[in-house]
């Protein structure tokens, strides 16, 4: 004889079942009315250099989006066309809710919302961002924060020990004049150039611009006006590039493309380069035995009281188009993005450096023991990177007259005019100073 | 006869000096004890300056093989008697028992030759004093690999203590913190000013060389350009291009890079109305990190600009050196080679063209020097890492003493600077600090002196 066994759903449960069911039944019946009511998030950032660090990004923001019943959309373009794919979504004032640069956007501080919101949200959990990203995101004379930062790159300078124990440098040759006696006799011995970056792409700039201030100029002046140095030290910087490269370079780091440098470290064709560690990170995945060769050392000591500086090869910046659909979205986006700072510093390998420091507070610990190193402790060189990395636009802030100096590459272009001999120190200078001087004098006029 | 001349010049430069302290030095007379410091025991607290014990040296990243070598020049190995000692029986270190037991880093050496140099701190005041113990010349200087433990304890009552200890390591030039002693002393600069005057029985003698040779070698004058050396040697072998007797003027040290006090500057704040000059956060304390008190030496010079080149007939420029440098020279005085002397880092990077806000140079000089070649009046440079200027000295084991007060400044201690060849010294402020120290422990603006206590200082400059 069979038992009846008994219902286990009491009235009340057939009643909430009832509930939910006219709630979400529709949903069933017409699925793209589901999808059509759903917000949507649409992301663009630039391509980082170590690619798993997108794919994981891209599974970070569908995970958010599913959290918070949003589609997400992640876009990626390289570095090189971060620019013009900007300029032309504010020209159109029809983009992205959330733009990703990897340098501080100034020139578009009118189109964007204020991002004051989102780092006083950031605050309540980590505390202020730190003096280098304040100095990145702020336009003093706006009073306005006109992008979100929550990462940077340091820029330490790369080199293969080998190239180097052959001039007896093994440790690295420390200083420009290390750098440039140096390179001198490795490619007289070995015929192997220098790989510092001197075309007009990201690498570039940072090199050059890191070398103006390592030589006692930069393109701010002391009382914080867009002006480059037409002194002495502009040009003994430019001197020494010239030198440097009569020496030791090549005519084709002219012409390099983005990544020229990494490249050609990657195929052991040059002894050095300033660059960000995914540097050493490409050498580790494409070929641990060319990685083992190549250290790591802080930025060379430069001359006329600048010490030891750089500027980070990136920082990363968002914003919010005042256009933007999903400004409420994308603000929230941004402010949980500071949770995943942990994770962001492991999946980008060890390059993104938080802006808050508290959400990666074992980060020596990870520079001391890094799995992949070899030795382990080889990015411990990086310990005292935020003490010897200067924010863009050094000593003052990045403005958007500087940062339109920046994007615009007056400073490679400056050094290329005259490491290809096409002018003289003064003369290219004096043209650059002009340039910028034009640009300085359009950005007072808008305001 | 020659020599009492040398005396009465600087007998008289040091009572012309020493009247002037008498009458504008404010007393602290009050404070002192009485008699005058220095004789009681509890003045002399400050401990006298010694060589570091060769495990400290091995311990803080030194290869003490390539110390004890004869370019090293290490007092307590070489150069006991010679420069920087002036007479021949001055000797420039003894061996003294007493040093160990103040301080077990340190070796039973004790250095009399006390260097002076001026803090780079912006006052120009002569009140650095340092041994400058030994040179460094290459990278191999640095341990590549080190290891020694330290604290293992294995007894006690029924062998109960023990203790495995600790390791102190260098693994790949890297100590545990995963720092290089070259990186850590690349963040303290001695500033070294060679001599620029070509010597007799050298084509162009007397004049000014306008480069270094070596790989400072100023790419802007034509090869042949008569340059002032930098790898020299003694006679013993011993690297000497930064020894005094090779030197135009007194050194410059970043003693003050120091997180400890304060004096690094260091601001750590975002807000602008705490830190004006913005955040600043010194990685490196001079007397934290740099325990040996070792050092990166940044060469000056005099550019072509400012002394024209025997070899092609340039002369000084008249519009802005010249100008410049007869300013410096009203402010401080001339050196050896008769160049002005230089006291400050805002001094020399405005000579080298660097704007540095408000002009060291006075309202008539708002503007650094500029030139197309891209060089001021003035350049800097290091040597070469890798030993490319060998013997030139790249660094420095130079220890600063910590506070020259209070018995640092031993009797028999003598100084050494930079002198003219009638035996004054380019800059008196230091024989009188000295003599000070020497004498009561304190600097002369810390003493209000009664005249006997000023003939003693007088006659203590004068001699030192």
């Amino acid at each position: 004889m069979s038992r009846v066994k008994p219902s286990k759903h009491s009235r009340r449960d057939f009643l909430k079942l009832a509930a939910v069911t006219a709630a979400v039944g529709p949903f069933f019946a017409f699925p793209q009315r589901a999808r059509a009511s759903q917000k949507t998030l649409s992301i663009v950032k630039w391509a980082h250099f170590v690619p798993e660090f997108d794919s994981w990004f891209e599974g970070m923001a569908e995970d958010w989006g599913t959290r918070h019943d949003t589609k997400v959309i992640v876009d990626r373009v390289p570095v090189e066309e971060v620019s013009g794919r900007a300029a032309a979504e504010v020209k159109a004032g029809v983009g992205h809710d959330i733009f990703m640069f990897p340098w501080p956007p100034a020139e578009y501080y009118q189109h964007v919302i204020d991002h004051d919101g989102i780092y006083q949200t950031v605050a309540m959990k980590y505390g202020q961002i730190d003096f280098m990203g304040h100095r990145s995101t702020f336009y003093p004379k706006a009073k306005k924060r006109f992008a979100f930062a929550d990462s940077w790159i340091p820029l330490p300078l790369h080199y293969f020990s080998d190239y180097w124990s052959e001039v007896g440098m093994a440790l690295g040759p420390l200083h420009y004049d290390g750098m440039r006696s140096g390179s001198k006799r490795i490619r007289e011995k070995l015929g192997i150039p220098h790989g510092l970056a001197f075309s007009s792409t990201l690498e570039g700039n940072i090199t050059l611009h890191t070398m103006l201030i390592d030589f006692g100029s930069g393109v701010l002046n002391v009382l914080g006006d867009v002006i480059l140095d037409q002194g002495s030290r502009t040009m003994a910087a430019l001197n020494y590039a010239r030198i440097l490269h009569q020496e030791a370079g090549t005519p084709e780091q002219l012409a390099w493309g983005s990544c020229g440098n990494v490249k050609a470290m990657l195929a052991r064709k040059t002894t050095c380069s300033m660059n960000g560690i995914s540097l050493l990170r490409a050498a580790e995945k494409k070929d641990p035995g060319i990685a083992s060769k190549i250290l790591i050392q802080p930025p060379l000591i430069g001359s006329a009281g600048a010490g030891i500086a750089a500027i980070p090869h990136v920082t990363n910046c968002s914003v919010v188009w005042n256009f933007a659909q999903n400004q409420e979205g994308a603000q929230q986006f941004l402010a949980d993005l500071i949770d995943n700072s942990k994770t962001a510093y492991q999946q980008s390998l060890g390059c993104n450096f938080p802006f808050f420091q508290k959400t990666v507070p074992d980060i020596l610990i990870q520079l001391s023991r890094d799995s992949q190193a070899d030795p382990p402790y080889k990015y411990i060189q990086l310990r005292d990177a935020l003490h010897w990395t200067h924010v863009l636009g050094v000593p003052g802030y990045a403005t958007p007259a500087f940062m339109e100096v920046f994007n615009s590459f007056v400073i490679p272009r400056m050094f290329q005019r005259v490491l290809k001999r096409e002018a003289s120190l003064e003369d290219a200078t004096r043209a650059a100073a002009a340039e910028v001087q034009r640009i300085s004098d359009k950005w007072k006029q808008v305001g | 006869m020659k020599s009492n001349r040398k005396h009465a010049s600087l007998s008289v430069t040091v009572l012309a000096l020493g009247g002037l302290l008498f009458l504008a030095v404010p007393g602290l007379l009050a404070q002192q004890d009485q008699p005058p410091t220095g004789g009681d025991a509890d003045d002399t607290f400050n401990p006298r300056p010694c060589d570091f014990g060769d495990t400290f040296y091995g311990d803080n990243g030194i290869d003490v093989t390539q110390l004890d070598l004869a370019v090293a020049g290490r007092f307590g190995n070489f150069r006991q008697f010679g420069p920087p000692a002036r007479q021949a029986k001055q000797a420039n270190w003894v061996t003294d028992s007493t040093c160990a037991r103040f301080d077990p880093d340190r070796r039973n050496v004790r250095i009399l030759a006390t260097t002076g140099g001026y803090p780079d701190d912006g006052s120009g005041t002569a009140n650095e004093f340092i041994s400058l113990i030994g040179f460094l010349t290459n990278q191999i200087d640095f341990e590549a690999t080190y290891s020694r433990t330290v604290g293992t304890i294995n007894g006690g009552l029924d062998g109960d203590q023990q203790n495995s200890g600790e390791t102190i390591s260098i693994v790949n030039s890297q100590n545990p913190r995963g720092i290089s002693m070259q990186s850590i002393i690349g963040n303290f600069e001695a500033y070294a000013a060679q001599k620029q005057r070509i010597p007799a029985g050298q084509p162009f003698a007397g004049s000014l060389a306008p480069t270094p040779c070596g790989v400072n070698f100023d790419p802007n004058v034509p090869v042949g350009t008569p340059c002032f050396p930098v790898a020299v040697a003694d006679a013993n072998g011993v690297s000497a291009n930064v020894a005094t007797p090779n030197l135009r003027q007194d050194w410059r040290f970043a003693t003050n890079r120091n997180a400890m006090d304060g004096s690094d500057n260091n601001c750590l704040s975002n807000d602008p109305t705490v830190c004006p000059g913005g955040f600043s956060d010194s990685p490196f304390g001079y007397f934290c990190d740099d325990l040996l008190g070792a050092w990166i030496i940044t060469y000056f010079w005099n550019s072509h600009h400012a002394v024209g080149n025997p070899l092609t007939g340039e002369q000084p420029d008249q519009v802005q050196c010249v100008p410049m440098l007869n300013q410096l020279a009203k402010m401080h005085g001339k050196n050896l080679d008769g160049t002005p002397v230089l006291l400050t880092a805002n001094e020399l990077n405005f000579l080298e063209g660097k704007n540095v806000g408000a002009t060291p140079l006075g309202p008539n000089f708002p503007n650094p020097p500029s030139f197309p070649d891209g060089e001021g009046c003035m350049q800097e440079g290091k040597e070469d890492p890798g030993g490319a200027d060998a013997p030139a000295a790249v660094w420095l084991i130079c220890p600063a003493i910590p506070d020259p007060r209070a018995g640092a400044i031993a009797v028999d201690a003598f100084l050494d600077t930079v002198r003219f060849p009638s035996g004054v010294p380019v800059d008196l402020r230091f024989n009188l600090n000295f003599a000070c120290l020497q004498a009561f422990g304190v600097f002369c603006n810390e003493i209000k002196l009664t005249s006997s206590q000023l003939q003693k200082v007088q006659a203590m400059a004068a001699k030192n």
